[in-house]
Formats: structure tokens, C-alpha cells, sequence
């Protein structure tokens, strides 16, 4: 089987890509299932639990946007 | 594949993912935009759908992975005008659709709060305490951030960010229109604005001497001392690398959410094409439910753009006690990525 760059970029980039998305998958559960946590402790705070939450999903997310974007990067043939 | 149209219509709807040009990724959106101007146009207006299969046609030859996505009035000038001129032409007038759009979202915010504070009165008109509500709550937000001393010196920069970064999000989502954060040159743009603010507040709050110690990591003590040329470099490090974040976040959620939505209408279209047996110029309107995603996301990461340009200058400023646990959670938020 000839080695080409084509095919080495198609087996890596999603491979690489799902590696990413696990890693904020497990952050994102983390970090939401600690504020859920915490708004159950004390509901009277969750409007300040819930924005917290979602600034810092926003931070976790871009991570895998890093990894989603470097497909223009890649060059062309 | 039954008919020698169908046949045409699947080559050309798949060519759309696979389509580029070479010389500029936005020769790609108007290319793959015809099918996806009738899904949009099906919407507003009707346009013949007979263009399409010539512009299968004419479709590139050149394989790349460059995504579809939806057109917008550039575009659409460009194919009924511009169509068979060079290369060097579709980059020049494409790589305006960054600046006209941007353009567009000002003029929208100026000529709105123009018309609401006109003159101001005590009972305000429902315009103006729209306008009013938005300002006293991002006033309000950013007081939380950077402590009631400094938010008015800051404020103007930061709430404008803030309202053109959503304003241009938002217009990812008008039909015709295209979000100019979508393009790594706006956003690039803001990124290095945001930089060299922060770092102008810097220079000028704690003086070049102070600035230097700052970034050295504000050593007390032999031990820090001994360690501050290590910090120093982490530290610039750090400082090139905040930009760079700020606008690939931006950049990466904003472009994905177009791929997305160009995606789905190419999906939507091809359904539409197996149904009906013939090119028709609506498909099924398999993208709305990403609209809301993009109205969540938009207002998301133009608040986290504003929040984390508020703690870097927070952190270049003079800490005092005072300002130290805000100091602390601003530094809490920005680790937590």
C-alpha cells in the first residue's frame, strides 16, 4: 500500500480531532457537574453558579476549536 | 443514479465539500454558494434554479477540504457580475466581504442608538430603555470584573468590543448577510487591538520599570529573584499567547457555526433533489435548529471575548488589596482554560 500524504492526513486529523473532543467531553462533564452540585447546595446562588459555568464551558470548548480549525492548515495534495 | 440530471446534480452537490480554489478560500463560497443561494433565496425571493446545473458545470476542478457555506449579497454580486473574471480580482473584491460586513454592523448600531438617544427624555421611549438596560447592565457586569475604581477609564473599549463582537455574530444568522467574525481577519484584528491595549495600560499605570518587574512575575525575595529571568520568559510567552487564543476562539466558533448551517442547507437541498427527482430551488430547512445554537454561541463568545480582554487589564493593573481577590478570580476564570 502506497504511502501518501492524503491518506495519512484522513487517518490522522479525525483520529486527532476525537482525541480532542474526549478531552473537553471529560472537562465539560467536570465542570458542569460541579456547578450542578454546588447550585444544589445553595440554590439561591445559582444565577452566579450558571454564568460561571457557562464562561468557563466557553474556555473547555475552544480547546477542541483549536483542534477543529487546523484543518486549514493543512495543505493542499 | 437513474438520469443524466441526477447524475449531474449529485456530482455537483458532492463537489461542494470537496471544492476550492486555489488561490482564495472565499473562492469557494461562491462557487459552492449557487445551490445554496436557491435554499436561501427560497426563503425571501425565488430565482431561477437553471443556473445550477451550469454551475455544476463550471465547479472547480481542484480537490482541497474547503467547506461550503452559505452565500451572502458579495457573493451573489460577485457570480452576477463578476463572474468569469480573474483570480486576482475575486480575491481583492471577496476579501472585502470582512470589511463591508464589519462596516454593516456599525452602521446598524450607530444609526439604532442615533435614533434612540436623540433626545433623551426622563420617561424614556421603549428604544432608549432598550439602549439603556444594555449599557447599565454592561456597566454592571464589567464593575464586577475590574472593581468600581478603574471600569469607567475602561469601559467604552470594553462594551463596544462587546457589542461589535455580538452585533457581527448576529449577522451570521440574517439571510444575505455573512458574520465578518467569521473571517480570521477580524478577529486576528481584534485580538492584536486587545493586545496592544493591554499592554499600553500596562506601560503607562506602572511605568517601563514597572511593567518589566511585572512581567518578570513581581519577584519579593532572593529566591524569586533567582528565578525571575525564568518567569520573565514564561511570562512573554504567555502574553503573545493570550491574543492568539482570543481570536482563534472566536474565529473557530464563529466559522464553524457557518460551516455548519452551509453543511445542513447542502443536506437539506440533496434530500429535497431525491424527493422531487429534479433540481427545485428550496430543499428541506434542515438548519434552522442551528440557528438558536448560533444565537446561544454568539452571545457566549462575544461575552467571553469582553470578559477575558477585562482580566488581562485587570492583571496589568496596580494590584491593592482591595483589587487582589478580584485579581484572584479573574486569574481563576483565565486558568481555568
Amino acid at each position: 500500500m502506497a504511502f501518501d500524504v492524503t491518506t495519512a492526513i484522513a487517518i490522522g486529523y479525525p483520529v486527532g480531532l476525537g482525541i480532542a473532543a474526549l478531552g473537553s467531553g471529560i472537562g465539560l462533564g467536570r465542570a458542569v457537574g460541579q456547578a450542578m452540585e454546588a447550585m444544589g447546595r445553595q440554590p439561591e446562588a445559582s444565577g452566579k453558579i450558571q454564568t460561571g459555568m457557562i464562561i468557563g464551558c466557553a474556555f473547555i470548548e475552544a480547546l477542541t476549536i483549536y483542534a477543529l480549525i487546523s484543518v486549514f492548515l493543512v495543505p493542499k495534495g | 443514479m437513474d438520469s443524466g440530471e441526477f447524475t449531474v446534480q449529485q456530482i455537483s452537490s458532492q463537489q461542494f465539500i470537496l471544492l476550492a480554489d486555489s488561490a482564495t478560500p472565499a473562492g469557494a463560497e461562491h462557487q459552492a454558494g449557487e445551490i445554496t443561494a436557491q435554499a436561501e433565496a427560497a426563503h425571501h425571493e425565488g430565482e431561477a434554479a437553471h443556473t445550477e446545473e451550469a454551475h455544476g458545470a463550471h465547479a472547480g476542478e481542484k480537490k482541497a477540504e474547503h467547506p461550503p457555506e452559505v452565500p451572502n449579497f458579495m457573493t451573489l454580486i460577485h457570480h452576477k457580475f463578476f463572474h468569469h473574471s480573474t483570480a486576482k480580482f475575486d480575491k481583492a473584491f471577496l476579501g472585502l466581504e470582512a470589511l463591508v460586513f464589519s462596516a454593516i454592523g456599525v452602521l446598524f448600531v450607530t444609526i439604532l442608538v442615533m435614533k434612540a438617544m436623540r433626545r433623551p427624555k426622563l420617561i424614556p421611549t421603549p428604544l432608549q430603555n432598550l439602549i439603556e438596560v444594555y449599557v447599565e447592565g454592561l456597566h454592571k457586569f464589567f464593575a464586577g470584573i475590574i472593581g468600581d475604581k478603574h471600569v469607567d477609564r475602561f469601559f467604552p473599549y470594553l462594551a463596544s468590543l462587546f457589542t461589535f463582537i455580538l452585533v457581527n455574530n448576529m449577522m451570521g444568522l440574517v439571510p444575505f448577510l455573512k458574520p465578518s467574525t467569521s473571517m480570521i481577519q477580524t478577529t486576528a484584528a481584534l485580538a492584536i487591538l486587545t493586545f496592544v491595549y493591554v499592554q499600553y495600560v500596562g506601560l503607562t499605570e506602572n511605568g517601563i520599570g514597572g511593567w518589566l518587574y511585572h512581567l518578570a512575575g513581581s519577584p519579593k525575595g532572593a529566591i524569586m529573584w533567582a528565578m525571575s529571568p525564568l518567569f520573565f520568559v514564561l511570562h512573554v510567552i504567555g502574553e503573545f499567547a493570550k491574543p492568539l487564543s482570543l481570536a482563534l476562539r472566536l474565529f473557530g466558533n464563529v466559522l464553524g457555526k457557518d460551516i455548519l448551517l452551509g453543511a445542513f442547507v447542502v443536506i437539506g437541498l440533496t434530500i429535497m433533489y431525491k424527493f422531487m427527482g429534479q433540481a427545485t430551488w428550496f430543499g428541506l430547512p434542515l438548519q434552522l435548529p442551528f440557528f438558536f445554537l448560533g444565537l446561544l454561541l454568539g452571545l457566549i463568545q462575544a461575552l467571553v471575548f469582553a470578559l477575558l480582554s477585562s482580566i488581562y487589564i485587570l492583571l496589568m493593573l496596580p494590584h491593592d488589596d482591595h483589587e487582589h481577590e478580584h485579581a484572584h478570580e479573574g486569574e481563576h476564570h483565565a486558568e481555568a482554560h
